[in-house]
C-alpha cells in the first residue's frame, strides 16, 4: 500500500476490494442459490412429470375400470369413469408434452403412449359398445384375449421407463445440488475467510497509516491551535490596545474638530480685521502723501535756514578777522606802551608825566586786549553756534531727507501693506474655508475612527473567541491524540 | 557776555580812563617797581624794566656762525645791530627753535634776549620782592642770574639780573673775540647815530 496514498484512498482501496470479495461471495452465493432454485425447479418439474404419468397411468385405469364394471353389470353408470379418462387423456397427453419438451426421449415415449392409448381406448370402446349392442359375450371374449392386458402391461412399461427417467433426474439434481452447494458453501468459507483476512490486514495496515498520519496531523493542529492560541492572545491584547488607542485618537479628533471650528473662526475675524486694515492702510497711505508734501516744505526752508546759517558763519568769520587785525592792533598798542614806560623810566624824573600817559595807554591796550579776546570768545562762540547750527540743520536736512525717504517707504510700505492685507484676507478666507473643509474631515474621520474603535472591539470580542475556539482547538487536539496515541497522551 | 555786561564794562573802562587823566602824578607810585613777566621753557620770569632798554616782536635775526650755541644771531634796534642771544639757553634750559619775542637791554654794549612767551606788564611793591633763598628752584642752575623773586598773580616769579646775564654771557665770549665784537657794535652804533 503505497504510503503517498490519502487517508480516503486508503479506505476506499479497503472498501474496493472488501466489495470485491463480498461480491464473489454475493456472486458464488447467488449462483449457489441459483443453481439450488433451477434445480429444485427441475426436481419439481421432475415430480410433476412423474405424478402426471403416475395420474395418466391412474387415468387409463379408472377407463379400463369403468369398461369392466359396465361390462359387468351393464350400468352406465360405470362408464362415467371411462368417459372422464378419454376427456382427460388428450389433456394429459399435451400437458405431458409440454412438461417434457426438453427430454426426446420422454417425448418419444410419450408418442409411444399415446399410440398404445389409442390402442386401449379403441378396445375398450368396441367392447363398451359390444355390451351396449347387447353382445356382452363378444365383448368378454375380446377381454379374455388379454389384449387389453398386453397394450396395458406395455403402457405400463412406458410408463415405467418415463418414471425411470424422471427418478434418473431427480437424482442427477440431487447430486447437481449437493455439489453446487458443498461449492457454494466451500466458496463462502474460502472467500470470507480471505475476506476476514485481507480486511484484518488492510484495516490493520489503515489504521497503522492513518495512526501515523493522523497522530502527526494532530500533533501540527496541536501546535498550530497552540499557535493560533498564542496569535489570538496578542490579537486580543493588540486589538484592546488599538481600541485604546482608537479611543484616544478619536478624542484628540474630536478636540482637532473643536480647535478647527475655533481657528476658522479667528480666520473669520482676522479677515475682518484685515478688510479693517486695507482700508485704515489706504487712509494712511493718504495721510503719508500730505506728510510727504510737508517734509518737502520743510525741506525747503531747512535749505534756506542752512544758506542763512553759512551767511552768518562768513560773516562771524569776517569778524573775526577784523578782530584779528583789532587784536594785532592792542599788542602793537601794548608793546608800544611797554617801550614808552621802558622809555620813560630811561629818561628819570622828565620822564614820570609820560610813564603815566604810557602806562594808561598800557593798561588801554590791555583792556582792548582782554576786550578783543571776550569778543573773540563770543565770535568764536557764535561761530560754534552757527557751525553747530548748520550741522545741526544739515543733520535736519538730512534727517528730513530721510524722514521723507522713510514716508515714501512708509507710502510704499503703506501700499504693500494694503496689498499684503489684502493678501491676507484671501489667505485668511482661504483658511478658513479649509479650516471648514478640515472641521469636516475631522468629524468625518471621528466617525471613521468610531466605527474603526467598534470594529477593533469587535475584534477584540473575536480574538476573545478565537482564543476560547484555539483552546478548544487545541483541548480536543490533545484529545484525538490520546484517541490515535493513547501512550503519547 | 550779554549786552548789559558790554555797556557796563564799556562804562567802566570809559571812567577809569578819564580818572586816569584825572588824578594827580603820585608820590607814592615811586616807590612801585615795574617788571615784565616772560616763560621760559615751563618756567616764569620777571625782568624789570628798568634794566630793559626795549621790547620787540618778531624782528628779524640773522644767524652767524659761531661756536656759541646760545648766539642766535644779530638784529637791527633802531639802527643799532645787537647780538640775539636765546634766553632759555642762558638760563640752563633747552634752546628754542624760533623765539618771537625780544628785550633789549640797557648799556653800553646791548644785548637782545629772545624768548617764546610774554605774558604781560605787571607792577609791584618793594613788600612784594622775595628773597633769592625763596626762588624757584628750578632756576638753581641760573641762580647767579637771577636776583630776587616776586609773588604776582598767585605765583612766584623769579627776577633776572640784566646786569649779571650780560656778564655771564660776556664771560662765553673769548676776549678779543668780545672785545671785536664790541668795538664793531660801537662803530656801527656811531655810524648809525
Amino acid at each position: 500500500m503505497n504510503k503517498n496514498w490519502t487517508f480516503g484512498r486508503k479506505l476506499t482501496f479497503g472498501f474496493v476490494v472488501s466489495s470485491i470479495f463480498l461480491i464473489v461471495v454475493g456472486m458464488v452465493g447467488y449462483w449457489s442459490n441459483y443453481a439450488l432454485i433451477t434445480t429444485s425447479y427441475s426436481v419439481s418439474h421432475t415430480h410433476k412429470v412423474a405424478e402426471k404419468v403416475a395420474e395418466y397411468l391412474s387415468n387409463l385405469k379408472d377407463a379400463e375400470t369403468g369398461q369392466r364394471g359396465y361390462l359387468l353389470t351393464g350400468d352406465a353408470g360405470y362408464l362415467d369413469p371411462y368417459q372422464s379418462a378419454i376427456d382427460g387423456s388428450s389433456r394429459m397427453i399435451g400437458e405431458l408434452r409440454t412438461l417434457t419438451a426438453d427430454s426426446p426421449s420422454q417425448q418419444r415415449r410419450i408418442d409411444q403412449l399415446e399410440t398404445m392409448t389409442a390402442a386401449k381406448f379403441a378396445e375398450l370402446k368396441h367392447t363398451i359398445e359390444l355390451r351396449k349392442a347387447g353382445h356382452a359375450d363378444d365383448a368378454l371374449k375380446i377381454v379374455l384375449t388379454n389384449e387389453g392386458k398386453v397394450t396395458m402391461d406395455a403402457i405400463r412399461k412406458v410408463i415405467e421407463q418415463m418414471t425411470q427417467e424422471a427418478q434418473a433426474s431427480l437424482d442427477k439434481s440431487a447430486a447437481g445440488v449437493e455439489a453446487t452447494a458443498g461449492a457454494a458453501k466451500t466458496t463462502i468459507i474460502l472467500s470470507t475467510i480471505v475476506c476476514l483476512l485481507f480486511v484484518s490486514v488492510t484495516g490493520f495496515l489503515i489504521a497503522r497509516s492513518l495512526a501515523s498520519q493522523l497522530g502527526a496531523a494532530v500533533g501540527h493542529v496541536q501546535s498550530s491551535s497552540a499557535e493560533l492560541q498564542a496569535a489570538a492572545t496578542q490579537q486580543a491584547t493588540g486589538a484592546k490596545q488599538q481600541a485604546s488607542a482608537m479611543n484616544e485618537i478619536s478624542t484628540t479628533i474630536s478636540e482637532l474638530g473643536v480647535t478647527s471650528r475655533q481657528i476658522a473662526e479667528s480666520a473669520q475675524r482676522v479677515a475682518q480685521i484685515a478688510e479693517q486694515t486695507v482700508t485704515a492702510a489706504r487712509s494712511g497711505s493718504g495721510t503719508v502723501d500730505k506728510g510727504q508734501e510737508a517734509i518737502g516744505a520743510i525741506r525747503r526752508q531747512m535749505d534756506l535756514v542752512v544758506n542763512h546759517m553759512l551767511d552768518l558763519g562768513r560773516k562771524s568769520q569776517e569778524i573775526g578777522a577784523v578782530l584779528d587785525i583789532v587784536s594785532e592792533l592792542a599788542d602793537q598798542t601794548n608793546i608800544l606802551a611797554i617801550n614808552a614806560t621802558i622809555e620813560a623810566t630811561g629818561a628819570g624824573d622828565a620822564g614820570k608825566r609820560f610813564a603815566v600817559v604810557a602806562e594808561e595807554i598800557r593798561k588801554l591796550a590791555d583792556r582792548v586786549a582782554n576786550s578783543t579776546k571776550g569778543i573773540r570768545t563770543q565770535v568764536e562762540d557764535v561761530r560754534g553756534a552757527v557751525n553747530t547750527t548748520v550741522m545741526a540743520t544739515e543733520t535736519g536736512a538730512k534727517a528730513v531727507d530721510a524722514g521723507a525717504r522713510q514716508f515714501t517707504d512708509v507710502a510704499q510700505s503703506f501700499r504693500e501693506i494694503a496689498a499684503l492685507v489684502g493678501t491676507t484676507t484671501e489667505a485668511a478666507r482661504e483658511i478658513e474655508l479649509s479650516t471648514k473643509q478640515q472641521a469636516t474631515a475631522a468629524e468625518q474621520v471621528r466617525v471613521a475612527v468610531t466605527d474603526v474603535a467598534q470594529a477593533t472591539a469587535e475584534t477584540e470580542t473575536s480574538s476573545s473567541q478565537t482564543l476560547q475556539t484555539a483552546s478548544q482547538l487545541a483541548g480536543l487536539s490533545r484529545d484525538l491524540r490520546r484517541m490515535i496515541q493513547p501512550q503519547a497522551a | 557776555m550779554t549786552l548789559d555786561q558790554a555797556n557796563t564794562a564799556l562804562l567802566a573802562l570809559r571812567r577809569e580812563f578819564d580818572a586816569g587823566f584825572a588824578r594827580a602824578p603820585q608820590s607814592a607810585r615811586a616807590a612801585q617797581e615795574n617788571l615784565l613777566a616772560i616763560r621760559v621753557g615751563a618756567d616764569g620770569y620777571a625782568l624789570r624794566i628798568q634794566d630793559i632798554g626795549g621790547l620787540h616782536l618778531d624782528k628779524p635775526i640773522v644767524a652767524l656762525p659761531t661756536p656759541i650755541a646760545e648766539l642766535k644771531g644779530v638784529a637791527g634796534f633802531r639802527g643799532r645791530v645787537a647780538p640775539v642771544y636765546d634766553l632759555a639757553g642762558l638760563l640752563g634750559h633747552a634752546l628754542q627753535p624760533a623765539p618771537r619775542w625780544l628785550v633789549l637791554t640797557r648799556g653800553a654794549e646791548p644785548v637782545a634776549l629772545a624768548f617764546a612767551h610774554f605774558e604781560g606788564h605787571f607792577s609791584i611793591d618793594a613788600l612784594d620782592l622775595v628773597r633769592p633763598a625763596e626762588a624757584n628752584p628750578a632756576a638753581a642752575s641760573a641762580q647767579a642770574v637771577v636776583s630776587d623773586a616776586v609773588r604776582h598773580a598767585g605765583a612766584l616769579w623769579p627776577i633776572i639780573d640784566i646786569a649779571a646775564l650780560v656778564s655771564a654771557i660776556q664771560r662765553l665770549i673769548p676776549t678779543r673775540h668780545a672785545a671785536q665784537t664790541a668795538h664793531k657794535f660801537d662803530q656801527g652804533a656811531f655810524d648809525h647815530e
